[in-house]
């Protein structure tokens, strides 16, 4: 009985409402066409995303190239599957070292409290002031452009408001009564960090992180678009865009296919979030 | 509970109906003041007169008549530097679009002989007549009388060697300050802020007797002989020195107006005042209006010293054109979208459309284009011809080999682009190609034949080689590469393909001797610039030199360099014995040939390499472009726009 | 703690902050290439060395990093924010010239994000639940998720190409003569001289870049003020007033009034992603302002221009946060006793 118990709570926050149950169905494709695509390679594919002319170039939607072909003759459809498992390994991992370090270590220094806490402050009101593009741009641009360094640079930058959220948290919960009492009974430091003020964080974090995963699938398109994520010929959402956005009139599908695609995992992550977000609101009774 | 109240209006309704009120009102002065199309849209009743347009003007007897409307262009690129003529010694303003219309050169380049038939023909512009000493070193130049600056001031010999004493001052004193060519003895010039404080004194129209005495002083490069006639003594006998005059450092300007208005500032910190107020000059147009980074507007100057012009000089000599738009406004717009919807919505005349939406001009016959027929505009894959494995010649021979030109022109830059056998291009008639060898052959049998004659049979033991692309050239540089990468793939070649900013692109690059130092860091596989490598000046020296010798100043990307050729080039920029110099380049192009230091790819036929200048042939007939074949500046000569 | 202590205290952090920051782009845009003189006189650095040692000296190029930092803090404290090459006029000026075209957008993106996202809020609250209120959701859901650059894309091709309604660009035709400048931006020049002419065509071209940045933000707004809205719609106040007989409209009202605070404090995100958004629609848009400006000077490897941008970015940034944190002390006293 027990068992089923976790499974029975997420079908319930998943099937919240209609949005939920829309959003969640967007980000499950998403995220399963990422796997498959990413263990699968290029053989799964209907054509290599690589090879040239394996139609007309420029050839509108059709049932072949389901969305139609790119200037060298390649197939639109494939490269977008190809481009999907370097949004949800970028995204995910961004967030999840956000959550995980970030929330830990604002965690940490709210209860602490002290110079910690002061130097967390000051570093993350550092970080805040620079906007996340342009210290994503210049830290690509030293190492060169891959998804990898994308990764990297974006978690740099992405933790400051988990570790906010935790602090904000922290102080709140620290000086509660359960907390001094868990103290007293002899629970070392950092294991108070993590149970009694982690822990309840966490449902926060969680809605916030489902949200925030779209945010950073949209700055990745955009550092992508910026020429920043991939090298010819490989495919990726954003450089799709900037390649064929001044084909707009001429072959619209080029472009308007890759940013549409982005916009839907965006905005299923946003469903899902703002799902999830009400459905624990509706547990609690407000 | 989702009943609105029935007890008359709320507050909120209020406020709503005042937002929707404020929005109709705002909305409804926006429709009324918005300006109509100044042409129609285009009509399909023309019938399609030839597929591709020419730069000719078909207006050799016609179209004297000066159009009363404006004249409304979108242009890709602002300047750089602005319209600040005072960094020419640095070959910017880029595009200079005051080129021909406001400025003028001593001599002149017959643009009907360039650009219908691939003739070079210096004529009289500024200078009525030239001519050469015997031993080649001593240049004079005999001045139109009466032709004044758009400011009033009037032009004669003074000011041009005011002019050219600012671009030695403002390089900082350099030698190679004349277009980089070490022609001059700059050891007795004392020319600097001294001197032009004395100019602004005493004023170039009536120059005082200290000032003559200065600018008459025999033992310096340059010097007068009178109001209308000014001397150019060379260190050597370079042939070509005419040519020179064409472009950048060749644009007269009135030098007064600059000491007048804070002086040429000093080098590395140029007089910023200029970007935005340029520099008058004489040609048929003024700039009566600039908005940086937005528009600049042109005028028809009343005082233009050839105004009178008859149509049958004008055909004879077209930059001296007077122009046939009262006003001309050149607007910048960077999205090609934008310029595309300008253009076929009527707003403007003529609009710089690159690759995306080029294509839609190719299939409309209502627009034409401008295509250049005698290009000059080289694209090539560089080899660093330094490093492994792009130093072993057999490789670099497997490699032009084994790319499908054919198919790289066809797709990068829609079939626009002629074959070319470097390092000149075709439009320098017997320096072109000397010993008459073919462009490289696709022919993948030769190609795999010169690989295993390397030690490297089916490419076996090569690493891959990065193919570095220039951020700004994505458009048809990428196509391009990808194309090369695989058929570089077909002979065993791995090419990876690297995209980096402009600026990383070209730091490690500069003179023959940086680009040998900085070998380690130049990629073995690159294209030669963004849009392909034009003239800075007219003479055949230029690629001659820049492309394949250690003498390059700016151009070798692959360091790549061999005494022949060297001794060749070097005999051709100090002798004048014309028939020593072919028989010196035919040897040294035979080696080049041999050795490939260089894929010469094409010379681009289109202005913008996959894009062109279109124009509704409705309304515009014709025009010609840069002299220099889009080394200056790649948009039309304004003055010589034909409307239709 | 009492206001004074509070205030110094925040504006210290600014400074400590925007000190930061210039240390980082320094850093950062130095180590993409330490070597500028190519990018800044292309050929002619190697065809007039004497040239190109000038520029050495002035902009001390050959030394050490540190030093280099040195030289350009000192610059800044002495107003002096260096050269800028891709523009061939000082960086100050420049700034000076751009800046007032992007703070326009910027104000004029807040009000239409002020006013979409409120009208949107309101209304999905009230008719929660109805088919306007899931319209407003997917609009604005939509419009979030959409990249700032598509939206402009989009923009253009309906109210240029379809309707040609809109300028495809630019931030004021030829021939209007810009309103001489009293608060230095021009169209609220334009409105204070009442120079009609000028106003509307500076509007006009306004427009679409305002609205492309607000139409992916106003979400943002929208989604926070309906939640509060209907957070505070059950609670005892509201309860008693709708038992007194106030109307629903005006209950909703009342319920909105109460949630302008959290929209305000959103205002200083807002800006955050509002200026990064900008970047994006002025090149699309050829609009002049900062935008396009940092675009040019990135690409150029105008280092000075780049760090000037950054730190006016950093400035707006940290100022936005600094006003929102004030006006959250105001509204919160929790806050003031941290």
């Amino acid at each position: 009985m027990k068992m089923w118990q976790p499974l029975k709570s997420f079908w319930r926050l998943i099937t919240y409402n209609l949005e939920t149950k829309v959003g969640f169905s967007i980000v499950a494709l998403f995220v399963l066409t990422s796997i498959i695509e990413a263990i699968g390679g290029y053989r799964i594919l209907p054509y290599n995303p690589l090879k040239t002319f394996v139609g007309k170039p420029f050839s509108p939607p059709s049932v072949l190239h389901p969305f139609g072909t790119t200037k060298l003759g390649r197939d639109l459809f494939s490269m977008i599957i190809a481009g999907a498992p370097n949004d949800a390994l970028v995204s995910f991992f961004v967030v999840g070292f956000s959550f995980s370090v970030g929330g830990l270590l604002g965690a940490a220094a709210g209860y602490v409290g002290g110079i910690l806490d002061e130097l967390l402050m000051r570093i993350t009101d550092t970080f805040f002031a620079i906007p996340a593009l342009i210290l994503g741009m210049a830290i690509a641009m030293i190492l060169g452009p891959s998804p990898y360094h994308l990764m990297f640079a974006l978690a740099i930058i992405w933790w400051p408001p988990y570790a906010r959220l935790t602090r904000s948290e922290a102080l709140r919960l620290a000086n509660m009564p359960f907390v001094a009492s868990a103290k007293l009974s002899g629970i070392s430091g950092p294991r108070i960090v993590l149970r009694h003020i982690f822990v309840p964080v966490l449902s926060t974090l969680l809605v916030y992180a489902t949200l925030d995963i779209g945010t950073v699938v949209l700055t990745y398109s955009g550092l992508s678009y910026l020429g920043l994520a991939v090298r010819p010929p490989y495919p990726d959402w954003g450089y799709l865009v900037a390649q064929y956005q001044e084909y707009i009139i001429y072959a619209p599908w080029l472009s308007l296919i890759p940013a549409g695609v982005i916009m839907v995992v965006a905005a299923g992550f946003s469903l899902l979030g703002d799902g999830i977000r009400g459905a624990i609101q509706a547990e609690r009774g407000r | 509970m989702r009943t609105f109240s029935k007890k008359g209006v709320t507050r909120t309704q209020i406020v709503a109906a005042i937002i929707v009120v404020v929005i109709i009102i705002v909305a409804g002065t926006m429709l009324a003041t918005r300006h109509a199309p100044t042409t129609p849209p285009p009509t399909t009743t023309t019938p399609p007169s030839t597929p591709t347009t020419t730069s000719t003007s078909s207006t050799t007897t016609t179209s004297r008549a000066v159009s009363n409307t404006t004249l409304s262009i979108d242009d890709y690129y602002w300047p750089i530097d602005n319209l600040n003529e005072l960094y020419a010694e640095q070959f910017v303003p880029w595009p200079d679009w005051l080129e021909g219309a406001v400025y003028q050169t001593l001599v002149a380049v017959n643009l009907s002989a360039e650009q219908n038939y691939g003739k070079l023909q210096f004529l009289p512009d500024l200078a009525t007549g030239w001519n050469t000493s015997t031993n080649g070193e001593v240049y004079t130049f005999y001045l139109r009388h009466n032709v004044t600056f758009s400011d009033g001031n009037p032009f004669n010999a003074y000011d041009v060697w005011t002019e050219f004493y600012f671009w030695y001052y403002l390089t900082g004193n350099s030698t190679t300050f004349w277009n980089g060519l070490n022609i001059f003895n700059t050891s007795n010039v004392n020319v600097g802020p001294a001197t032009f404080a004395l100019i602004n004194q005493s004023g170039l129209s009536n120059p005082s007797p200290q000032l003559l005495s200065i600018m008459g002083n025999t033992n310096l490069p340059a010097y007068v002989t009178g109001p209308y006639a000014i001397v150019f003594h060379l260190a050597v006998p370079f042939p070509f020195f005419v040519n020179t005059f064409t472009g950048f450092e060749g644009m007269i300007f009135d030098p007064m107006y600059v000491l007048q208005h804070g002086g040429p500032g000093q080098p590395g910190s140029i007089n910023s005042y200029f970007n935005t107020n340029p520099i008058p000059g004489t040609g048929p147009y003024t700039v009566t209006s600039v908005q940086m980074d937005e528009y600049v507007e042109f005028q028809q100057n009343p005082n233009y010293w050839a105004k009178s012009l008859t149509p049958s000089q004008i055909a004879a000599n077209p930059i001296l054109d007077p122009g046939h738009y009262k006003t001309i406004i050149v607007y910048f717009k960077s999205s090609d979208t934008t310029r595309y919807i300008d253009l076929t919505t009527g707003k403007v005349q003529l609009a710089a459309v690159t690759s995306s939406d080029f294509q839609l001009i190719l299939n409309n016959p209502s627009y034409g284009y401008a295509v250049i027929k005698y290009p000059a505009d080289m694209v090539s894959l560089d080899f660093n011809n330094n490093i492994f494995p792009t130093n072993v010649t057999d490789v670099r021979l497997a490699i032009v080999h084994a790319i499908n030109y054919t198919q790289v022109i066809d797709q990068a830059v829609f079939g626009y682009g002629k074959r070319v056998m470097g390092p000149e291009t075709p439009n320098y008639g017997q320096f072109y190609d000397p010993g008459n060898y073919p462009p490289y052959s696709y022919n993948l049998t030769e190609a795999k034949q010169y690989l295993a004659e390397a030690g490297f049979p089916g490419g076996k033991g090569l690493p891959p080689l990065t193919l570095e692309v220039d951020a700004l050239g994505t458009s048809w540089e990428t196509p391009a590469a990808e194309i090369i990468q695989q058929d570089l793939a077909q002979i065993g070649i791995t090419v990876n393909i690297q995209v980096v900013p402009d600026s990383v692109f070209y730091s490690p690059f500069g003179s023959y001797q940086t680009n040998l130092q900085d070998a380690s860091q130049i990629p073995p596989l690159s294209f030669n610039a963004v849009d392909g490598y034009a003239p800075d000046y007219l003479a055949p020296t230029d690629f001659w030199t820049s492309f394949v010798t250690n003498m390059s100043p700016w151009g070798n990307w692959g360091a790549y360099n061999n005494p022949t050729v060297d001794s060749a080039v070097l005999f051709m920029d100090h002798s004048n014995n014309l028939s020593a110099i072919m028989q010196k380049l035919t040897v040294a192009q035979g080696v080049i040939y041999n050795q490939a230091p260089y894929d010469w790819l094409f010379a681009a036929q289109l202005p913008l390499i996959d894009g062109s200048y279109a124009y509704n042939k409705q309304t515009i007939s014709g025009f010609y472009m840069d002299p220099n074949l889009v080394g200056v500046t790649d948009l039309p000569i304004l003055n010589t726009i034909t409307p239709a | 703690m009492n206001p004074l202590t509070f205030f110094l205290r925040r504006l210290v952090t600014a400074l400590v902050t925007l000190f930061g920051v210039t240390l980082i782009t320094f850093t950062l845009t130095h180590l993409i290439s330490s070597n500028p003189l190519v990018a800044w006189l292309g050929k002619s650095a190697s065809i007039d060395p004497q040239l190109a040692q000038i520029y050495i000296k002035i902009y001390h190029l050959k030394s050490p990093l540190y030093l280099q930092y040195f030289y350009y803090i000192d610059g800044l404290l002495h107003a002096d924010w260096g050269f800028s090459f891709s523009k061939g006029e000082p960086v100050a000026q420049a700034v000076s010239q751009t800046l007032p075209y992007t703070i326009q957008l910027v104000i004029l993106s807040l009000l239409f994000t002020i006013i979409l996202g409120v009208a949107g809020g309101i209304l999905s609250a009230r008719f929660h639940g109805s088919i306007l209120d899931k319209t407003i959701r997917t609009l604005y859901i939509l419009g979030y998720a959409s990249p700032a650059f598509f939206i402009a894309l989009v923009l253009i091709l309906v109210f240029s190409l379809f309707l040609p309604v809109l300028p495809t660009g630019g931030a004021a035709p030829v021939g209007v003569t810009l309103p001489k400048p009293i608060t230095h931006i021009p169209l609220l020049d334009a409105l204070i001289e009442g120079d009609w002419t000028a106003f509307s065509s500076l509007l006009r071209h306004a427009i679409l870049p305002s609205l492309a940045l607000s139409l992916g933000l106003f979400g943002v707004v929208t989604r926070v003020l309906r939640s509060s809205i209907l957070e505070l719609i059950n609670s005892n106040f509201i309860r008693a007033a709708r038992a007194r007989g106030v109307s629903e409209n005006k209950v909703y009202f009342y319920a909105f009034k109460n949630s302008l605070v959290a929209v305000i404090t959103l205002l200083a995100i807002t800006v955050n992603f509002t200026l990064v958004a900008d970047i994006f629609v002025e090149n699309i848009f050829a609009y002049p302002g900062v935008g396009q400006y940092v675009v040019q000077a990135a690409l150029s490897l105008d280092y000075p221009a780049v760090l000037a941008i950054t730190l006016v970015y950093a400035i707006i940034i940290v100022t936005a946060n600094f006003i929102a944190d004030l006006l959250y002390a105001v509204v919160d006293p929790r806050i003031r006793y941290e």
